[in-house]
C-alpha cells in the first residue's frame, strides 16, 4: 500500500461522498492515477453497496407499533366514553334551555300582541277626550281650526207629576269654531 | 358513534317536539279569545240643532227638551236651541257614507270598526265643496244609544250642534 494516511482517508471520505471543490478533483485524480488508490475506492464502494443492500431502510415503518402502544386501555376507553357523554348531555340541555327560552319569547309575545289587542278592544288606547263610564270616547280630531274638547257629564232629570227620573248618559263635545275660537 | 348519533337525535327530535308544542300552546289562547264577530255595520242618528242665543230666557224646541246636556257648558253659551234635522243612516263598514249638512257642507262618515260590546269606531270628515275643510278627519268610539257632539260651526247668528248616536 503507496497510500499514506492522509491519501487513505481522502479515498475513505471520497467514497461516502464527503469532498467537495479542490479536494474532490485532487482525490478523484488520485484515484485515477494511482491503482492502490483505486483498488481502495472499488473496495469501500463495494462495502457500502453491500451495507445497503442488506435491508430497506424505507420500508420499516414504525407508526403502526407507536400507535399500537398508546392505544387506550379499558380504563381509558370508559373515561372517554364518559366524556363524550358529558359533552352530549351538555349540548342536550343547552338545546333544551334554547327551547325553553324560544318557548317564553312566543309566549311573551303572544300576551304581549294579547294585551294590546285587550287594550284596544277596551279602549285603553291613548283617547284624546271621553266620557267614561260610558264610553264615549274621541280618538282623533284634524281640524284647521283650534279644537276644543268637552266633557258633559251625566245627568239625571225628574219629569212630570209622577216624579219619573231620566238618566241622561255623559257625553263628549268636540267644538270647532270657525272663526278659529277654540271656545263657544 | 351510532350511539352518539342516536342520542343527538333524540335531542333535536325532542326540542322540535318542545318548540313545536310551545308555538301551539301560545297560539291557543287567542283563538279561544276570537268569538263570532259582531256584525259589521250599525245604524247612525244625526241631530242637526241650530244653538242662537236670543233676548231673555231663551227656549229649546219641545223635539229636544230630554236633553238636559244643552243647559250645561258648553252648550249653555247659548240660550236658544231649535232643531234643524235629524236623519238614520246605515253604516257598512268601510263603506263611506254622507250627508249634506244645512249649511252646504258634506258629511262624511266611515263605520271604521265594530269591536266586542259592541263598540263602534267611526271616522268622520266635515268638507265644503270647492272650499277649505272644517275637520279633516275625526276618529270616535262609541258604544250603543251614546250620543256625541260636534259644534261650532257658524250659521245664522249662531253655531250648528250636530248629534250623533249610534245603535
Amino acid at each position: 500500500m503507496s497510500l499514506s494516511e492522509a491519501q487513505m482517508m481522502d479515498v475513505m471520505s471520497l467514497a461516502d461522498g464527503e469532498l467537495e471543490g479542490d479536494d474532490l478533483d485532487r482525490t478523484k485524480k488520485l484515484v485515477e492515477d494511482n491503482a492502490d488508490a483505486k483498488e481502495l475506492f472499488a473496495s469501500l464502494r463495494a462495502i457500502g453497496d453491500g451495507v445497503r443492500g442488506s435491508f430497506d431502510v424505507p420500508k420499516i415503518d414504525v407508526r403502526d407499533a407507536v400507535m399500537r402502544s398508546i392505544t387506550p386501555n379499558d380504563l381509558d376507553k370508559a373515561r372517554i366514553k364518559r366524556t363524550a357523554r358529558t359533552r352530549m348531555a351538555v349540548v342536550g340541555v343547552s338545546l333544551v334551555a334554547i327551547a325553553a327560552a324560544v318557548m317564553f319569547y312566543v309566549r311573551d309575545q303572544q300576551q304581549q300582541q294579547q294585551a294590546q289587542n285587550a287594550a284596544k278592544d277596551s279602549g285603553a288606547q291613548a283617547v284624546l277626550a271621553s266620557s267614561l263610564p260610558t264610553g264615549v270616547e274621541v280618538d282623533f280630531v284634524d281640524t284647521p281650526t283650534p279644537v276644543s274638547l268637552f266633557y258633559v257629564p251625566a245627568e239625571k232629570t225628574t219629569s212630570g207629576a209622577e216624579g219619573k227620573t231620566t238618566e241622561t248618559p255623559a257625553s263628549v263635545v268636540v267644538w270647532v269654531d270657525d272663526n278659529g275660537d277654540p271656545t263657544p | 358513534m351510532k350511539t352518539r348519533r342516536a342520542f343527538a337525535r333524540a335531542v333535536l327530535g325532542g326540542v322540535a317536539t318542545l318548540a313545536f308544542s310551545a308555538f301551539a300552546q301560545a297560539q291557543q289562547p287567542m283563538t279561544l279569545q276570537q268569538g263570532a264577530p259582531p256584525p259589521q255595520q250599525a245604524t247612525i242618528d244625526i241631530l242637526v240643532l241650530h244653538a242662537t242665543n236670543q233676548p231673555g230666557p231663551g227656549s229649546i224646541a219641545p223635539s229636544i227638551a230630554n236633553m238636559p246636556q244643552l243647559k250645561r257648558p258648553p252648550f249653555s253659551a247659548y240660550n236658544t236651541y231649535t232643531q234643524l234635522a235629524r236623519q238614520s243612516m246605515t253604516l257598512v263598514k268601510g263603506t263611506p257614507a254622507s250627508y249634506t249638512l244645512i249649511n252646504g257642507r258634506i258629511l262624511q262618515i266611515t263605520l271604521t270598526n265594530v269591536l266586542p260590546g259592541p263598540r263602534y269606531e267611526i271616522s268622520a270628515a266635515i268638507n265644503q265643496p270647492g272650499g277649505g275643510p272644517y275637520i279633516n278627519l275625526l276618529r270616535v268610539t262609541s258604544p250603543p244609544n251614546d250620543t256625541f257632539f260636534v259644534a261650532g260651526q257658524q250659521y245664522q247668528g249662531g253655531v250648528l250642534v250636530i248629534g250623533f248616536t249610534l245603535h
